[in-house]
């Protein structure tokens, strides 16, 4: 017999998987981007809040540059220019540690454009064209607060500023500071900067020649940068930062590769899951195909089986119509045990039998072949119904270990339409005729091969032209849970509704009992009295 | 007296006492293709060791088809009178309609 076979590592399987793969990996690679994207735009805005803080902290440092030199045009101002209380005054904030380098008192309108006192170094003002002074000296009395020189070209590079008196226009107080060598400075370890690389340039361009300070002599400063404007007096200052690491924090950094690892990892447990499912739904597929056919041809087997014991043809009968169906059960594999047959055994007489040998598998068809043949040699013999059914308990091979065989035997009288008929345990039949639809009650004796000695009875009754005798095994309407009368009424009742040719009505009955699915066969056999 | 004869099938098959001549042995459950083998085994260890008549309590029998009557057949063949007691009106019918009365007598 043929047994379940595995597909070969099924094509299915590794398309399947590779779908998997290719959609896990591109899921992978959307999240991973966009957790990546998620970074990237974090650390930009990170990065942008940090150097507004970097400017709003440069802003705030302006007074203290601010306030003394303005204390100090307002002394000047009032002392016209006394070189004692300017001195007095700005020395505390001019020295090598100190804030400026260079502080000194310019006049305004004068001729002269030179320092008139000065408190530590020269200022390098002083040493630039008496034009660039002299546009300076403008540019400050105009400004009337803070005005920005530009001495970065000065050796070292200063950066100087002066402050002139919003009301006396006659002084301006100046200071210069130094910028540290290479314009480096690092923010202290604790600084609030300290994760960032900046770039301070004077004006609004980041230009090599006008950087002020800058954590990194590495510049300009690339990859993720922010650039904040800082008002400063008359100018502006342009403060860059770029992050020295990752402001997030390392989660942030190492979201997208985390991402990008479990996705790629649960990608592969999904293919690897898939194609086990794959390959179990294959085999199990290949099973329950298997099974199927295996369950195809063994029920076909049966199903061949009981129809080579069946009659091959009906005989053509003048003045009769004859049908018949017989319908496998869904819950047996072994053929049944029921049959029929119909004999023409004289000019004007029809033997009709079905029977039904208890059990299945080859002993019930075995028997029910003996029965079978036994009962077409007694039939053709011209013996009644009562005396065959007699003459069946003494066939061999019935009466063993408790097997029975119920059997309805009948002769037509094609003469005169009546029918004779004898009962051994089978359900009576049903006559379908003007008066309606009734079962036709014949004494009903023990089933054949339960006793030797059994007696049976057969009974004569009338049929008019254009009724209908129905005969059928119990498979055809038993159901569990009910008796017998609820079953056979079902019939009689779907019987009724059934109009039209002999066919039609046994399909109509066949169909009206078979809704729910019928576990034992069944055989229904039509005669219609033409 | 429970004797399921190792079978799990939920038909019960109980002896009970004894009751003059007769053995009366209690069936309960559906009795088909399914459950008339162990019935069969079950009913044959049981009379094996006694003689006389058998009283099956049939009340508690929902189903019986062909195959369940013929191991109550079998037992009446091998001459032991069988009576059915008590039976569903499902059981009873089918004794009746299958003509079996005379073999396997019904009593109340």
């Amino acid at each position: 017999m043929a047994v379940a076979t595995s597909r070969p590592p099924g094509t299915g399987s590794s398309r399947t998987t590779a779908l998997v793969v290719v959609i896990g990996l591109a899921v992978t690679a959307a999240l991973a981007l966009a957790a990546w994207r998620a970074h990237d735009s974090n650390e930009d805005r990170l990065l942008r809040q940090r150097v507004r803080e970097g400017g709003a902290t440069l802003t705030a440092a302006l007074p203290s540059i601010q306030t003394p030199l303005a204390s100090a045009v307002e002394l000047v101002e009032l002392t016209d220019a006394d070189p004692t209380t300017f001195r007095r005054t700005m020395s505390p904030l001019v020295g090598e540690e100190a804030q400026f380098v260079s502080a000194s008192v310019w006049r305004l309108d004068g001729d002269d454009v030179a320092p008139v006192v000065v408190v530590g170094d020269d200022p390098a003002l002083a040493g630039e064209t008496p034009d660039e002074i002299r546009s300076f000296l403008d540019r400050s009395a105009a400004t009337r607060q803070l005005a920005v020189v530009d001495l970065l070209d000065h050796d070292p590079p200063r950066l100087g500023w002066s402050f002139t008196s919003p009301q006396d226009q006659t002084y301006m107080a100046y200071a210069e500071v130094a910028l540290p060598e290479n314009r480096t400075a690092v923010p202290q370890a604790d600084s609030a900067f300290e994760d960032l690389e900046y770039a301070l340039y004077l004006g609004e361009e980041v230009r090599d020649e006008s950087l002020l300070l800058a954590s990194t002599s590495d510049l300009p400063l690339d990859g993720r940068t922010a650039a904040e404007p800082v008002a400063f007096g008359d100018t502006t200052l342009t403060l860059v930062m770029t992050p020295d690491g990752d402001l997030g924090g390392s989660l942030m950094v190492w979201l997208p590769w985390l991402v990008a690892l479990a996705g790629i990892l649960m990608t592969g447990s999904s293919a690897l899951l898939t194609s086990r499912l794959v390959r179990r739904r294959g085999e199990a597929e290949a099973l329950a195909a298997d099974n199927s056919r295996l369950y195809q041809e063994q029920h076909s087997v049966a199903h061949t089986l009981q129809q080579s014991l069946l009659p091959d043809r009906l005989p053509d009968v003048p003045g009769m119509e004859v049908a018949v169906r017989y319908e496998p059960g869904v819950a047996g594999l072994e053929v049944g045990g029921d049959w029929y047959d119909v004999v023409a055994v004289g000019p004007d007489c029809l033997f009709v039998v079905i029977g039904d040998v208890a059990g299945r598998g080859v002993n019930a068809a075995t028997t029910m072949a003996s029965l079978r043949y036994a009962i077409r040699a007694f039939a053709s013999q011209g013996d009644p119904p009562e005396v065959i059914l007699e003459k069946l308990n003494a066939v061999n091979g019935v009466a063993v270990d408790g097997r029975f065989a119920t059997v309805l035997c009948a002769t037509v009288d094609l003469s005169t339409g009546d029918v004779t008929m004898a009962n051994a345990g089978h359900p009576s039949p049903l006559l379908l005729d003007a008066g309606g639809a009734r079962f036709l009650e014949a004494p009903v004796g023990v089933p054949i091969g339960v006793m030797p000695e059994a007696r049976y009875e057969s009974v004569t009754v009338p049929v008019a032209a254009g009724a209908t005798l129905l005969a059928f095994t119990d498979g055809l309407f038993e159901r569990r849970g009910e008796t017998v009368d609820v079953g056979m009424e079902r019939l009689r009742v779907a019987a009724v509704g059934g109009n039209g040719s002999l066919p039609g009505l046994l399909d109509v009955v066949v169909e009206g009992l078979t809704e729910e699915g019928r576990a034992d066969d069944a055989a229904l056999l039509g005669l219609r009295w033409l | 007296v429970a004797v399921d004869g190792g079978f799990d099938d939920g038909l019960v098959v109980d002896l009970l006492d004894r009751q003059g001549d007769a053995t009366v042995i209690r069936l309960a459950g559906d009795i088909d293709m399914l459950t008339s083998q162990h019935l069969r085994a079950a009913v044959t260890e049981v009379l094996a060791s006694t003689s006389g008549d058998v009283v099956f309590d049939m009340a508690g029998v929902d189903f019986v088809d062909s195959s369940g009557l013929s191991v109550l057949i079998a037992i009446a063949q091998a001459g032991r009178s069988v009576v059915l007691r008590s039976p569903t009106d499902v059981v009873r019918r089918v004794i009746e309609t299958t003509g079996l009365t005379s073999l396997l007598p019904i009593e109340p």
